[in-house]
């Protein structure tokens, strides 16, 4: 018995904020967004849900020096947080944020302990 | 002009059951802003699958949280079955769903008990722990243990429950109703608690949408969406609506998992009824190849449980995000422009899990 179907669509770093916008005009909620490090590349993943349907919008970038990433935090406030998870816990960095703990949102030993500076 | 002020609230203090940080900019009694810092508690425990059979890591799982480890454990499962094309047995669905849901009910009691101590109503307090002690006890007595179960595992359930133990169950709910009427009544008519509660932290559908929120705190809103819509477990062969309130407030949110309780034990008597013969699990072969994003309906709101496997015995990542993680934003929305007394009713009104939180 299939739990549920979901739509896992890789996309461009470029278009994101256009594919999260249209999520945002269709009444979509975001469910989280999280990254793994697979190698030496970073998955970010995108989860909405719009009437009990998922679907997962993911984006790769390098684990070294990676791009800055736009912040669709302006579309889902809660964006916010996860982006500073991320951005604390992998050294992520997003443009425009619309709250920036700036590093301070989780107390931490190493400085991104989920992606360490070699 | 007042003068503005930062107070440490946490991560120690006396209505937080675990630590977490908030500093609030006050000015005289009102809250201006909440600036959060967590990660007091982190284990590494996602990090842990890297390290370890996955089948083994289900213990891993369960131990995330100690309050609804159950569902952990059970999302954890779920995953790896989906990623692994294994079919759970029948009976192994509907124990699932029994334990489940006694785990919810054991989680609303003693958050329903820490959140009338936070407003004062200490004996209030006490009789839901009480009753909370008799849902432990079946859970003791079904599984060995009173809060990490233990019984779950990719494939199905280790354990059986024989169906003189499913009557007791249901006896002992049967018998748990006539008390939380009385506890609940005493809840919804004492002004006092409506005075602390209505209008506390109101967040509109649309606002909790834009926020993020899940659980009995989005329900409270007014959104009609519970993750056991979705039909696992042995919830799509059960009669089941979500409990939802409209008024968006900390009472409201309140009302909805008071809701949940009556619902759950519903629930319990649904699946004892239904409940077919047969084997409780399905013998698992092989390695995990593959991904899935899994979401369950825990007791304070939706998990997900992320796992990418290279068909080795050890996982390559899990993600777990926790709805107390989601909550957060609606806490951080509805913390600025309270009262400083009401801070730490606006905390425990979403429910706060902390350990499952930081992992």
């Amino acid at each position: 018995m299939a739990w549920e179907n979901q739509d896992l669509q890789n996309i461009e770093l470029s278009e994101l904020k256009a594919k999260v916008q249209a999520m945002h005009a269709a009444k979509a909620r975001l469910v989280q967004i999280g990254a793994t490090k697979v190698d030496e590349q970073i998955e970010i993943n995108y989860s909405f849900d719009q009437d009990m349907h998922f679907t997962n919008f993911r984006v790769t970038v390098a684990a070294s020096n990676p791009p800055e990433i736009a912040s669709v935090s302006s579309f889902y406030l809660a964006a916010a947080l996860y982006e500073n998870e991320l951005q604390d816990l992998y050294g992520l960095k997003f443009s425009g944020l619309v709250l920036n703990y700036e590093g301070k949102f989780y107390k931490k030993a190493a400085a991104t302990p989920f992606n360490p500076v070699k | 002009m007042s003068e503005r002020k930062i107070i440490p609230f946490g991560p120690q203090h006396p209505v937080l059951p675990e630590p977490i940080h908030l500093n609030l900019v006050v000015e005289d009694e009102k809250v201006v802003e909440a600036i959060p810092y967590i990660g007091y508690i982190h284990r590494g425990l996602e990090k842990l699958v890297e390290k370890k059979d996955f089948m083994e890591c289900v213990m891993v799982a369960e131990r995330i949280c100690g309050i609804c480890s159950f569902i952990h454990g059970q999302g954890y499962s779920q995953v790896v079955e989906e990623i692994m094309g294994i079919e759970v047995p029948a009976r192994g669905r509907y124990l699932r769903t029994i334990w489940a849901e006694l785990s919810r009910l054991h989680s609303h009691l003693l958050w329903f008990g820490l959140f009338a101590d936070a407003f004062g109503f200490e004996s209030l307090f006490m009789h839901c722990w009480r009753l909370r002690e008799k849902i432990l006890a079946l859970i003791e007595e079904t599984t060995g243990g009173r809060v990490i179960f233990g019984v779950c595992r990719p494939g199905g359930v280790k354990r059986d429950i024989s169906p003189e133990t499913l009557n007791k169950i249901v006896n002992v709910l049967a018998g748990m109703e006539g008390e939380l009427t009385d506890i609940i009544g005493t809840f919804t008519a004492d002004t006092t608690v409506k005075t602390r509660l209505c209008g506390v932290g109101v967040v509109s559908a649309e606002e909790m949408v834009a926020l993020g929120g899940v659980g009995p705190t989005m329900r409270a809103s007014g959104i009609n969406r519970d993750l056991r819509q979705l039909g696992y477990a042995a919830y799509g062969e059960l009669d089941f609506k979500p409990c939802v309130a409209t008024e968006g407030d900390a009472y409201a949110r309140a009302k909805v998992r008071l809701l949940e309780i009556f619902q759950s034990i519903d629930l319990i008597k649904q699946a004892v009824k239904q409940i077919p013969d047969g084997p409780i699990e399905t013998k698992v072969t092989g390695m995990p190849n593959g991904e899935y994003f899994g979401r369950l309906q825990h007791p304070p709101g939706e998990v997900i449980y992320y796992l990418t496997a290279n068909g080795t015995k050890f996982s390559q990542r899990m993600r777990v995000r926790t709805p107390t993680f989601a909550n957060l934003a609606v806490l951080l929305k509805t913390l600025p422009g309270a009262d400083l007394a009401d801070v730490p009713i606006l905390v425990l009104a979403i429910d706060p899990c902390v350990s499952c939180t930081e992992r």
